[in-house]
């Protein structure tokens, strides 16, 4: 029989059980050293413990030297906070990604003070069944600000959208928060490629799901939309900031993977006259960064699971995040904040889970690196 | 087959039908692969390979010349002429007296082994696998052996083959027509009509067969043996019976050689009927017999004469031995395994093997003087001197292992049998189900391509097993942990088609064990 070794995931939960069991019978002078011990812990770091027993460095985001100052008097108008790509199960099956979810709700609603709006970004459930929705929106209806829904792949392939768009609305509409002309878009329309293959909806959605399903079309944001986006902006100056949020990248990253929007040059060019435009995306589960002439591109983390990078076309001004632990289920994922100065820039926030987050100012994107730019990786990916 | 047993077979066709229609139509990803994986096959190039074939030659006295397929060793079999047919036997005693000879010429190697090695250089493999580089066949010369059925004749005429001659009384025997000069079959006829005068329907089968290139002397010769055999049994009895029926079919072939055909009918007039309509059905008869027994010899005959091969094969040889014997060494080795053959074989009837092995090894020699002067000019050199370069086959190929022997059938067989194996992998790599995950997780959900995993850089110390782990370990653990299953038996097919598809996907980076 083979030696069964225990990782460090559960020898940590081993000790931690034994101190918290140690805890319950402490009297008055040991429970005085532990304070003492961790008080002087905290002052050492100098911050507080976020989430768990290990001590991080918590956002100089949030301090005020980053942010960006280029508005008048550095004010910024509002923020608001992203959770994605949470890949739902029913409850029954599967609980990772459900305390996953529920941890990007707290985290959100821990904020102080609050922010305008959480934009959530995209595959809510796994396989699109109803019940993986409502067990979303049940988590998400949990947060204090008010939520503004996005769709993504996951959500709409096993019956095309209809159980998402009774819970939610329609899948792009668009709103004006602050100055700021907002609009959040459905980019994962597909080609049919399942009606020639005879595909169930299970399969269909099956074939949606994996990334390296070849079988699948490229994602679209459509000709329809693409002339709603014109019609819609027709009555937004130029001078407007532009906030748009979309599942996918809206420009062309990763084939293979559908980390690639098929029509995104043409989007692009629809938002070409705004000078100020920042495209915010999910599905790439990783920190992504790009500009392409007038448009900073962020895509944000997912709370389910890391995505490797790809093996080719990450963006030149994309630094990457450490390589994330398996053994660790809340590393290299988390959720994010934006903070939206007058400019109608924004600052991204990455709140990784179990590492420091990392800021990325909306300077190191608008001077294509030369200001700003993010912490190196210590541990990239192969 | 009783009613209710058709009833039953026709539905199981019927389904077995609709089926094959259904998956077609539907285009099962599977029905797919299966079926580009048979075509793959059977569009594989080995498949279309064919058995070589060797131009021997012929004996001057037109007698049949056998030849091995190392394009060496040859034989000539006296009295046996082309398109006729041995005995069992006789065949046999032809092969072993060929392999004999073959084995005295290379003692130190097997049939199989030496015929299964790749000829082309550097490793490659093509058509004439089986035909070596052969020197030309007019150089060779062979000794002779006794043969159980045949009479040795002693040495080849003009030097060149063995001959054995087959005893007169080779009783099937089918007359080939060889492609030579055409001879008029009146030719023949007046040497037969002389030889077997009793017989006149002999008359009639004979010609096309002793038909040969030499002068119908020789042909009078040999008629009388064979033509009695089968040319008595053959004509008059089909002549009745294939006339009518066959001869719509034969019309043209038949008036065209109507001019030919008088003579014979001539000597066939007063035995047969004195009728002019008769004896014209009778010279119609045997052209049908004719054309039948000439159709499948006609293709025995090809076989034998393949002039493409022979081209194709002396090019290269020549060049490789141009190239090999600049080295005086080499050419001095040869030598030294010359001598110790006779020293090894002093029996009394081994001593013809020692003499006319001495004749290749002196056939051979003639060649390095050429080279030399050929090294001597400086311009054709070849760009790798041991491997490269247009003389690739300069160095002998290592033969005599199984290992080695293989053509580009083995390895697509080889390769179909692996991108299977790794298929399976894939499936159950993004399949939660056959993974056993008891929470719906496949591995491609983390890794796309089974990007991540790294596969190169293992073994390597886990630093969160605090133990050093091999590629299986994590993959083990991966489904203990985010996958919730069961961890699989080191030997579970599951687990051994992953670690093929993972390394599968990671193919061409370098290998980069304990990297972190």
């Amino acid at each position: 029989m083979a030696v069964r070794h225990k990782s460090v995931e559960t020898k940590y939960m081993e000790e931690r059980e034994k101190a918290l069991r140690g805890l319950r019978g402490l009297d008055r002078r040991s429970f005085l050293k532990v304070l003492g011990a961790t008080m002087g812990a905290v002052a050492a770091k100098g911050l507080v413990t976020p989430h768990s027993f290990q001590l991080i460095t918590l956002a100089d985001a949030a301090t005020e030297k980053t942010w960006s100052k280029t508005g008048s008097e550095g004010k910024r108008p509002f923020t608001f906070a992203y959770i994605s790509d949470t890949h739902l199960y029913e409850r029954t099956l599967n609980q990772r990604f459900v305390r996953a979810a529920v941890k990007a709700v707290e985290d959100v609603n821990a904020l102080d003070p609050q922010p305008d709006f959480v934009l959530f970004g995209g595959d809510l459930a796994q396989l699109g069944r109803r019940k993986e929705l409502e067990l979303g929106k049940q988590i998400l209806d949990e947060l204090k600000a008010p939520v503004k829904m996005m769709v993504g792949e996951h959500d709409w392939f096993f019956d095309m959208g209809e159980a998402w768009q009774d819970m939610f609305g329609p899948p792009n509409y668009s709103f004006d928060w602050k100055g700021v002309h907002v609009m959040v878009l459905m980019s994962v329309h597909e080609k049919d490629f399942w009606t020639p293959l005879k595909m169930t909806p299970e399969e269909r959605m099956h074939t949606v799901a994996g990334l390296d399903n070849g079988t699948q079309s490229r994602f679209m944001v459509g000709e329809d939309q693409m002339a709603w986006m014109e019609d819609d902006l027709s009555k937004v100056p130029h001078s407007t900031p532009l906030l748009i949020f979309s599942h996918s990248p809206l420009y062309k990253y990763y084939r293979a993977w559908n980390f690639w929007t098929e029509d995104a040059d043409e989007v692009q060019d629809i938002l070409r006259p705004y000078a100020r435009t920042t495209v915010i995306h999910g599905h790439t589960h990783q920190m992504l960064f790009n500009q392409i002439r007038n448009i900073s591109f962020y895509g944000m983390l997912s709370t389910a699971w890391p995505w490797p990078y790809a093996p080719q076309g990450l963006p030149a001004l994309t630094v990457q995040m450490n390589r994330a632990d398996p053994f660790d289920q809340f590393d290299g994922v988390g959720d994010g904040q934006f903070y939206v100065n007058p400019e109608g820039l924004a600052d991204a926030i990455y709140n990784l889970w179990d590492r420091n987050p990392v800021t990325v100012n909306a300077n190191y994107l608008t001077s294509r690196g030369a200001r700003d730019k993010p912490p190196p990786p210590q541990f990239a990916s192969y | 087959m009783t009613p209710h047993k058709k009833i039953l077979t026709a539905l199981v066709a019927a389904f077995s039908l609709s089926a094959v229609v259904y998956l077609a139509a539907n285009r099962s990803p599977q029905f797919d692969s299966i079926g580009n994986r048979l075509q793959s096959i059977l569009n594989s190039d080995a498949l279309a390979q064919q058995l070589p074939t060797h131009d021997a030659g012929e004996s001057k006295s037109g007698d049949v010349v056998v030849e091995l397929c190392d394009g060496k060793t040859r034989m000539e079999i006296k009295g046996l002429k082309p398109g006729q047919k041995m005995t069992h036997e006789q065949a046999l005693a032809v092969t072993r007296a060929l392999m004999a000879d073959w084995g005295r010429q290379h003692p130190d190697q097997n049939w199989q082994m030496a015929q299964g090695e790749p000829q082309g250089g550097a490793g490659e493999w093509s058509d004439e696998t089986n035909s070596t580089g052969a020197t030309p066949a007019p150089q060779m010369a062979v000794p002779t052996f006794p043969i159980p059925g045949f009479a040795e004749t002693g040495a080849a005429p003009a030097g060149q083959y063995t001959s054995i001659e087959v005893p007169t009384a080779a009783p099937t025997m089918h007359h080939t027509h060889r492609p030579r000069p055409k001879t008029p079959i009146a030719t023949p006829v007046p040497a037969v009509a002389t030889a077997a005068p009793l017989k006149p329907t002999a008359s009639v089968t004979p010609p096309p067969t002793a038909a040969p290139t030499t002068a119908p002397t020789k042909a009078a010769t040999t008629a009388p043996t064979s033509a009695p055999t089968t040319a008595p049994t053959a004509a008059p009895t089909r002549a009745p019976t294939t006339a009518p029926t066959g001869a719509p079919s034969v019309v043209p072939a038949a008036a065209a050689a109507a001019s030919n055909a008088q003579p014979a009918t001539a000597s066939a007039k007063p035995t047969r009927t004195p009728k002019p309509t008769r004896t014209v059905t009778a010279t119609h008869t045997p052209t049908p017999t004719r054309t039948r027994i000439a159709t499948p010899t006609r293709t025995v005959t090809a076989t034998h004469t393949p002039t493409a091969t022979r081209t194709r094969i002396a090019t290269p040889t020549r060049t490789v031995t141009v190239t090999h014997t600049p080295t005086p060494t080499r050419t001095r080795t040869v030598t030294a395994t010359r001598t110790v053959t006779p020293t090894r074989t002093p029996t009394v009837t081994h001593t013809p093997t020692v003499t006319h092995t001495a004749t290749p090894t002196h056939t051979r020699t003639p060649t390095p003087s050429r080279t030399v002067t050929e090294t001597a000019t400086p311009a054709p050199t070849p760009r790798n001197p041991i491997i490269g370069g247009p003389g690739r086959r300069q160095l002998p190929l290592q033969q005599g292992d199984t290992y080695a022997s293989f053509n580009q059938r083995d390895v697509k067989i080889w390769q179909a049998n692996t991108e299977r194996f790794i298929q399976e992998g894939k499936e159950v790599f993004h399949d939660a189900d056959k993974l056993g995950s008891t929470i719906g997780v496949s591995c491609d959900m983390c890794h796309p391509n089974a990007a991540n995993t790294h596969p190169e850089t293992y073994p390597k110390y886990q630093v969160q097993l605090q133990r050093v782990a091999l590629l299986r370990d994590m993959i083990e653990w991966c489904i203990e942990n985010p996958v919730k299953g069961k961890t699989m038996d080191p030997n579970d097919p599951r687990l051994r088609a992953m670690e093929a598809y993972i390394l599968s996907q990671r193919k061409g980076v370098p290998l980069d064990y304990g990297k972190h």
